[in-house]
């Protein structure tokens, strides 16, 4: 089984651990195909050929409750994979302050943690691009998580090899640096008029220092002759506790790892009312936009389906609209979209019967019932009457895919994946 | 005669302008409330109100940029009562605006002029 035209930037991306590469179709003039594998970080932008000895798996359904599980108990957490723009601050900005304010365990460090966000999500940013490499885009990771006792913010970013030892220089120096001095070395560099032109001499570490108030964890990781990772991750003291040294940064890696490896674009778990939805929804828009010249308004109008549809199905148990969401590329400018969130049995039965009935219908019939619906909806039901998953079903390239994980005391988790193309 | 209705747009509900000098009722920008129910309903009484005894003409420009399923269904709803003035014999007219090349907002018109008993004009901006 081969896959053709894979668009190789940065990382070579693949679904499946057997695929190989078997042949360069343009764009890596004089490179061994040999030696290019999986995973691999490569500088220039081409076309490659994958031989691939299984099925490619490309279901990320599973895998879904897997990050669930594993972010249960966080209030809010945010991961994006590659390209990240500056556009989408105002988006993160927004959904991080209305979370941590009616989050009591991070009220306290509300200003705080914006800021450091901010401050570390722009530092992907500015430095994604790297002397000399052609790349359009930032690539790199930037991922949050506040749980109350321990939060912690992190970014990993391309550098240019030439300034891994000027930057663990100054790194090293911020750690040791006692707090009260900070402020005297961050006006200092502030008057100091030989800036950078790039973002400003290492401002922003200085005050991320300052801000966090702990030492800031780091990594260097050498790529090629050219260029290193640049693995930045900063505490946030709760009430109580602390993450232990390392352990940020450890998530972090693995965490990229894994999702780099499955081609996720973007993973948010948290608050799913309206006024977390409509930040996530204008951050996924600008997201996409850079990514595609035409405004994906298809893609964006099941977004909208689907997030309101874990608001409107959602048990609240834990004093607020829980859920996780999840951004797949799939391939030929197709996406999966997945939604999760805990349902009662009720709600399961409901939404299987409504699935599995939309399942069977053709288009035809799918407009019928769209028509339908809108003519005789209940007017009693304040919600779309079902029109939402209609909507989706008839927008979705494939059969809609959905699942429930039985998770005991009359609990399930739903998950619910959503493929189409961005521009179709 | 009843006042003229306008409601300010909001990040996730369209600006509502219906003018009873002119009789020409706008809705403008994106449509996307989680409860469609709490923003349209009120629109919905003021408008059955009207075709009670409406303007000589009305026109009703519908500017929608994105809507939700919820809104749909509601703006159907609300179109679906100015057909009260063509029943009884009056003048009114739906003119659905959509940019060039947007077939969401283009064929979310067509269906809607498909179910409804309404003089129906299609316009790009």
């Amino acid at each position: 089984m081969y896959l053709n035209g894979v668009v190789c930037k940065g990382r070579i991306s693949g679904r499946h651990e057997t695929q190989i590469v078997d042949q360069l179709l343009f764009g890596f003039k004089g490179s061994d195909t040999s030696r290019l594998k999986i995973g691999q970080n490569v500088t220039k932008i081409g076309c490659i050929r994958f031989k691939t000895t299984k099925p490619i798996s490309i279901r990320p359904l599973e895998r879904l409750y897997d990050y669930y599980r594993e972010l249960e108990n966080d209030r809010l957490s945010f991961i994006f994979n590659g390209d990240v723009s500056d556009d989408i601050t105002d988006g993160i900005i927004r959904i991080t302050e209305f979370n941590v304010n009616n989050f009591e365990a991070l009220t306290k460090l509300s200003r705080r943690i914006s800021f450091i966000m901010v401050e570390c999500f722009q530092n992907v940013v500015r430095h994604g691009k790297v002397a000399g490499v052609q790349k359009e885009k930032s690539e790199g990771l930037f991922a949050a998580r506040l749980m109350g006792d321990a939060n912690y913010v992190s970014s990993i970013n391309m550098i240019d090899i030439g300034e891994v030892e000027k930057l663990r220089e100054k790194l090293n120096q911020l750690n040791t640096i006692e707090k009260d001095k900070l402020k005297a070395l961050y006006l200092e560099v502030l008057n100091n008029e030989e800036l950078s032109s790039k973002g400003g001499a290492g401002l922003g570490l200085i005050q991320l220092a300052r801000k966090a108030g702990q030492p800031i964890s780091f990594e260097f990781e050498d790529l090629n002759e050219q260029l290193a990772n640049f693995y930045l991750s900063l505490k946030l003291k709760g009430d109580e506790g602390q993450t232990e040294p390392g352990e940020a940064l450890r998530f972090t890696k693995d965490f990229d790892k894994r999702i780099k490896e499955s081609d996720v674009l973007m993973v948010y778990k948290g608050d799913f009312g309206k006024d977390s939805i409509m930040p996530i929804i204008q951050i996924i828009e600008e997201k996409m936009r850079a990514e595609n010249e035409v405004g994906p308004k298809g893609f964006f109008l099941i977004l909208v389906e689907l997030l309101q549809n874990v608001s409107r199905h959602n048990i609240e148990a834990k004093g607020f609209k829980d859920g996780i969401f999840m951004i797949t590329e799939a391939g030929d400018g197709e996406y999966w979209t997945s939604v999760g969130n805990v349902v009662d049995k009720q709600t399961k039965d409901l939404l299987t019967e409504r699935i599995d009935s939309l399942n069977a219908m053709d288009a035809m019939d799918l407009k019928k019932a769209y028509k339908k619906t809108l003519r005789e909806g209940s007017f009693s039901d304040k919600g779309g009457a079902g029109l939402g998953l209609i909507e989706i079903a008839r927008k979705s390239s494939e059969k809609l895919d959905y699942s429930f994980e039985e998770m005991g005391e009359d609990k399930y988790f739903f998950t619910f994946n959503v493929k189409f193309k961005v521009n179709g | 005669m009843a006042e003229s209705l306008r409601i300010e747009a909001t990040e996730d509900t369209p600006l509502i302008d219906f003018d009873m000098e002119t009789g020409v009722f706008k809705v403008t920008g994106r449509a996307l409330p989680e409860d469609a129910h709490e923003f349209f309903k009120p629109i919905e009484e003021w408008v059955q109100d009207y075709v009670e005894s409406p303007l000589e003409t009305t026109t009703v420009e519908m500017r929608i940029d994105y809507f939700n399923s919820a809104a749909t269904r509601y703006i159907f709803n609300l179109l679906m009562c100015f057909e009260d003035i063509v029943d009884d014999g009056g003048d009114v007219k739906v003119v659905w605006f959509y940019k060039e090349g947007d077939d969401m907002i283009e064929s979310k018109g067509e269906e809607l002029s498909s179910i409804l008993e309404l003089p129906f004009e299609m316009k790009t901006l």
